[in-house]
């Protein structure tokens, strides 16, 4: 029996798994950036209680809280395909099924999936907002419009903001399951990497810390943007 | 100059306002008095359409709302001529005090930004506040953020300025600061209507005095006859309890 745990076999292995951290990073910026505008939408359509949109968007975000994440991202993997085949048949459209690369699949999944918890988030934080402000606006004669531009979103994300962070970095995390729909990032890599020496716990351990390193940048980030928006607030003596 | 007829609102069974019926001169400064739920807030808020009443006609200035039929035209016309000072301040949280005052001008009146930094810094001059322009609200007395607050109304060269209860917030050192701008404003001509419980200054700034009960004006006057020589003996009671009018009877000799 060899070593019980190899450092310098552990740190052989970073340069390969890291090769595929921007898969990791462009996947988790493209369903952040997707998630909060489909979040940000399904918000103000259940503030405003949008007729039938609003019902539909409640559905929504019941089923993805109610379901694994996992789950939505072999549904939306083997769903896909066959929504759109079934589109080809009946409208007669010729859309390349099998062109569509997976990492479409798992950022539209990814997308749907943070994007409802967003909503949510969005949604409390502007109804967290002060109904005085709304009717301050209406009193100079602003329209709904301009004051949910100038005045009430702003408010809004300054309380949205700490939740909004969690989440974006629970995305980036979520990535991790993705190499299960055939994508091959970080995760992937040292999957494939371990499986050539056995020593799944080194490259484990590789990913982990890759992964932590990147999210205290995240947080960091999200730190000095709170910081930022926080400005018109009085902070309390400690 | 402002004319109300026959203002009805209610919430369910409660009727909020039973066919106000209520008339104002420009340039008249009118206080609302009467006990909590007589309607006083929600007549002046009706006047803003920050309150929607369900039938009845509101005139001001020209602009003809008729509350049954009321359009998004009507009501952006209506408060084009009027605005609000709201008894919690209601700043713009997350505006300076100078951008709570050029909101409304860039926004709304599309002035182009120099031009309405230049209105608002001189409107914010005028409330005695132009050294703090550039402070959020949170870093502002409650006796400033009111001054603020009347700025703000200001700026929208409403007709008239509904003020909802302006001092009942604040600390008694900074009621005196507010209710001297408020002087000033009605030296100025501008049409005043005041909800307050800030009797001694009705009686000094007021040029007339309605009293309201039960969602009806019952009495109106100037403060002279309303407070000195009340009829209605709704009204007698209510001033008596404010200890502000003493009948003969009360004098035990």
């Amino acid at each position: 029996m060899g070593k019980v745990f190899d450092i310098e076999y552990m740190i052989s292995t970073v340069p390969e798994i890291l090769k595929y951290l921007p898969v990791t990073l462009k996947i988790a910026l493209y369903s952040g950036i997707i998630s909060l505008i489909l979040g940000f939408a399904v918000a103000l359509v259940r503030t405003f209680k949008v007729k039938v949109l609003s019902q539909i968007c409640a559905v929504y975000v019941s089923f993805i809280r109610g379901t694994p994440a996992m789950v939505q991202l072999l549904v939306a993997y083997y769903g896909i395909p066959i929504m759109l085949k079934g589109l080809n048949e009946s409208l007669g459209t010729n859309l390349n099924v099998s062109g569509i690369p997976a990492s479409v699949f798992a950022v539209v999944a990814l997308s749907l999936n943070t994007g409802a918890f967003m909503s949510e988030t969005i949604r409390s934080a502007i109804l967290s907002v002060d109904a005085g402000q709304l009717e301050a606006c209406y009193s100079v004669n602003m329209n709904t419009f301009t004051a949910l531009r100038r005045v009430i979103l702003p408010q809004a994300f300054t309380v949205a903001l700490p939740p909004l962070g969690n989440s974006l970095i629970s995305l980036l995390k979520e990535t991790s399951l993705i190499f299960n729909i055939s994508v091959i990032e970080m995760m992937a890599a040292a999957k494939i990497v371990g499986t050539r020496s056995f020593r799944f716990f080194e490259v484990y351990i590789v990913v982990a810390l890759i992964y932590w390193v990147c999210c205290l940048a995240l947080e960091r980030l999200l730190i000095l943007l709170e910081k930022r928006v926080r400005k018109y607030e009085r902070s309390v003596v400690k | 100059m402002i004319k109300v007829t026959n203002l009805k609102k209610s919430y369910g069974d409660h009727q909020v306002l039973d066919g106000v019926n209520f008339e104002v001169k420009k340039g008249e400064i009118v206080t609302l008095i009467g006990p909590s739920g007589a309607g006083k807030t929600t007549l002046l808020r009706t006047l803003n359409w920050l309150d929607a009443p369900q039938s009845g006609l509101i005139e001001i200035d020209g602009v003809k709302v008729d509350a049954s039929h009321v359009t998004k035209h009507d009501i952006h016309a209506l408060r084009s001529k009027t605005a609000m000072v709201f008894q919690h301040y209601n700043l713009f949280a997350n505006k300076t005090a100078l951008e709570n005052v050029t909101e409304s001008l860039v926004y709304v009146q599309k002035f182009d930004k120099a031009k309405a930094k230049k209105k608002g810094l001189e409107l914010l001059d005028r409330v005695g506040l132009a050294d703090k322009a550039e402070s959020y609200p949170a870093f502002l007395s409650g006796g400033q953020q009111q001054r603020v607050g009347i700025a703000r109304a200001l700026a929208v060269d409403p007709q008239v300025i509904l003020f909802d209860e302006p001092t009942s917030a604040l600390d008694p050192e900074w009621v005196g600061e507010v209710l001297g701008v408020m002087n000033e404003i009605a030296k100025d001509g501008m049409t005043m209507i005041v909800v307050s419980h800030e009797m001694r200054f009705v009686r000094s700034i007021a040029t007339k005095v309605a009293f309201l009960d039960g969602g009806n004006i019952i009495e109106q006057g100037t403060p002279d006859e309303v407070f000195l020589n009340p009829k209605n003996e709704r009204t007698k009671q209510f001033l008596k309890v404010a200890n502000l009018w003493t009948s003969a009877d009360d004098y035990v000799i």
